[in-house]
């Protein structure tokens, strides 16, 4: 978080339009991406994305300290995503042709290890999932994964360390470690 | 044979979430253990591999005028709903200066003046009726009833169209 940051959240906070449309542009990829984490699924994220930003628009008056936006933005985009997964159980896969077209990386080793690794991810519990994405994505400590999860920091990071276990031995079978 | 201390200790020492003097201990214990350091290498590839696939996503470009059009709808209709409220506040206030001016002016006193002949006027029949007695007083409100009733009815029919007679 700069100064900036701040400065545009408070002025967003005021109720300034354009304030709040370059916060949209700052942090929809950090929407987008954590919801896509979750739901492996691009339409799905992104009407994930645009629901985050309309409960941001509506209850960013009750962010008290604007220093603490990264995490609470992650906190709604979770309950989000993890609500959204509730409502649609229809258990839609992105086919990986598509996940690939529409990715810009070229390199064919790297498409295949994009490929692993969101079948790995798959086969994680969103649970797992949800704090890797957290964690290695965005980087958030662990009082902060604790503050956004709430859970005790203790099973933040045993649950973190289950999920990288895990993560690392479905790679191990699809053959990519 | 493996290692017994692969608990995830080895995480927080890999975020740096360990404290001084348990860091220590795991540090001293990975710089002699080979599966603990494959296991923290394992776990720096995940983390590179979750950061670089996740980062290659872009939201389409759409995605923005999409959740601009639908916030700005929203904020219109809470700009709509101030105005209407001020609209309303600015009405009373209207409203309660027109009744202040109207009570000050020579209408007001005249209607003051109406209305303590009215209070003046119940207050004796009130008296009146407390003089004579239960009897009397029954028997001047049923007349009372009866003769505005005949009043009425006969002011009804004079006003009635007499399609009747024809
Ligand atoms: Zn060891």
């Amino acid at each position: 978080m700069t100064e900036d940051d701040i400065r545009l959240i408070k002025s967003a906070k005021r109720g300034n339009m354009d304030a709040f449309s370059k916060m949209v542009s700052n942090y929809k990829n950090f929407v987008y991406r954590t919801a896509y984490g979750i739901l492996n699924h691009k339409s799905d994220a992104e009407d994930v994305t645009q629901e985050t930003f309309i409960k941001v628009y509506q209850s960013l008056k009750g962010l008290r300290d604007e220093r603490t936006f990264p995490s609470w933005l992650a906190k709604i985009t979770v309950r989000n995503a993890l609500d959204w997964r509730e409502r649609h159980r229809r258990h839609r896969t992105e086919s990986y042709e598509e996940s690939l077209v529409s990715s810009g990386l070229n390199p064919h080793h790297q498409s295949e290890i994009r490929m692993d690794l969101y079948q790995a991810m798959q086969r994680l519990g969103a649970d797992h999932r949800t704090i890797l994405i957290l964690r290695e994505l965005h980087g958030f400590s662990y009082d902060e994964l604790a503050e956004i999860l709430e859970l005790p920091v203790g099973t933040v990071r045993s649950r973190l360390h289950h999920a990288r276990l895990q993560l690392r031995d479905e790679l191990n079978r699809e053959g990519s470690v | 044979m493996y290692c017994d201390f692969q608990t995830s200790e080895l995480s927080a020492y890999v975020d740096g979430e360990l404290s001084g003097e348990k860091r220590k201990v795991v540090e001293h214990h990975v710089g002699q253990c080979a599966e603990c350091r494959e296991v923290i290498r394992d776990m720096q590839q995940v983390h590179e591999w979750v950061l670089q696939t996740l980062e290659a996503e872009v939201v389409s470009t759409d995605l923005q005028p999409r959740v601009l059009s639908a916030v700005s709808l929203m904020h219109q209709s809470v700009q709509a709903k101030r105005v209407l409220q001020l609209y309303t506040w600015g009405l009373v206030v209207v409203f309660a200066a027109v009744v202040w001016g109207i009570l000050a002016s020579p209408v007001g006193r005249l209607m003051e003046v109406f209305f303590r002949l009215g209070v003046a006027a119940g207050h004796s029949s009130l008296r009146l009726l407390g003089a004579v007695g239960f009897t009397w007083s029954t028997v001047i409100i049923v007349s009372s009833v009866v003769l505005c009733t005949v009043c009425a009815i006969t002011v009804f029919r004079m006003l009635k169209p007499s399609e009747v007679v024809l």
